[in-house]
């Protein structure tokens, strides 16, 4: 995470327009912003619209960033409400087509890309495990195990007070470690995927 | 539950790979987050006045509208 200082400088050199300001954090968080929306998304052609959008609204509103702006929550917290403002819309298109196909009312488990190109099992497994959690879950999951954010900047990016985000985070470890336990059930999220 | 398996969950979560965004897509957002980021702010003055002069034409209307109604 970016110490305070060079924070403070580089939303300083935002504000004016810098450029080198930008590549910088544009350097430090392109991959790290890709890597948490493609495993809320679990769609990389969504991470990538997602993550241009991110970039996009971050110099739109570059002069009017307040000098106290921590860039690491407010980046997650654009790319999280633009992944649900998607996943809203989403969620309409779906209960449309479902209700003229009367195929898969609730949301498919999709395998995310990682599930097949992770190199040991393990990671395999904790790929899959991690893509079949609620949204809720997967996002608590993904800020503070896998991006390292405390709990306290987790509850900043999810919108919701520390303590809430605590016992999210807790309820998440465990239903990921359910999942881990259960890997039947995996081989039949996998079936259900290469069904569909 | 074991707390050596709950370690190494913690563990592969952690050191889960990164996986890398389109190379070439992300070089296009930058340019294109440049030219946003030194980009004049728009002069809004033009729309303000455009606006404006369309209010004050609404309203006096509406004064001699009301004014004729109450046969002042």
């Amino acid at each position: 995470m970016m110490d305070p200082c060079s924070n403070s400088s580089l939303v300083a050199r935002l504000q004016a327009g810098d450029t080198a300001a930008f590549d910088e954090v544009h350097a430090e968080y392109n991959a790290r912003l890709f890597g948490f929306l493609v495993r809320l998304s679990r769609r990389r052609e969504v991470a990538e619209d997602l993550l241009e959008e991110t970039w996009l609204r971050l110099v739109t509103h570059a002069k009017r960033l307040r000098a106290d702006t921590r860039l690491a929550p407010w980046l997650f917290t654009v790319a999280r409400n633009l992944y649900v403002s998607h996943q809203r819309s989403r969620m309409l298109e779906d209960a449309h087509a479902s209700a003229l196909i009367g195929l898969w009312p609730g949301g498919v488990v999709h395998m995310s890309p990682f599930e097949e190109t992770a190199s040991n099992e393990a990671e395999r497994r904790i790929e899959a495990a991690l893509a079949a959690l609620p949204t809720i879950y997967r996002e608590a999951l993904l800020l503070v195990a896998v991006e390292g954010f405390k709990a306290a900047d987790g509850a900043e990016v999810c919108g919701i007070s520390p303590e809430a985000f605590r016992q999210r985070l807790s309820r998440a470890r465990a239903a990921l470690l359910k999942r881990l336990e259960a890997p039947a059930s995996l081989k039949a999220a996998a079936l259900k995927e290469a069904t569909t | 539950m074991n707390d050596d398996w709950t370690t190494m969950v913690e563990d592969v979560l952690a050191s889960l790979p990164r996986p890398n965004p389109d190379a070439v897509r992300s070089q296009r957002v930058r340019t294109r987050c440049h030219k946003k980021l030194t980009r004049p702010p728009r002069r809004r003055t033009v729309e303000a006045a455009v606006v404006g002069s369309f209010c004050a034409v609404y309203l006096w209307a509406l004064l001699l509208m009301a004014l004729r109604t109450h046969a002042l």
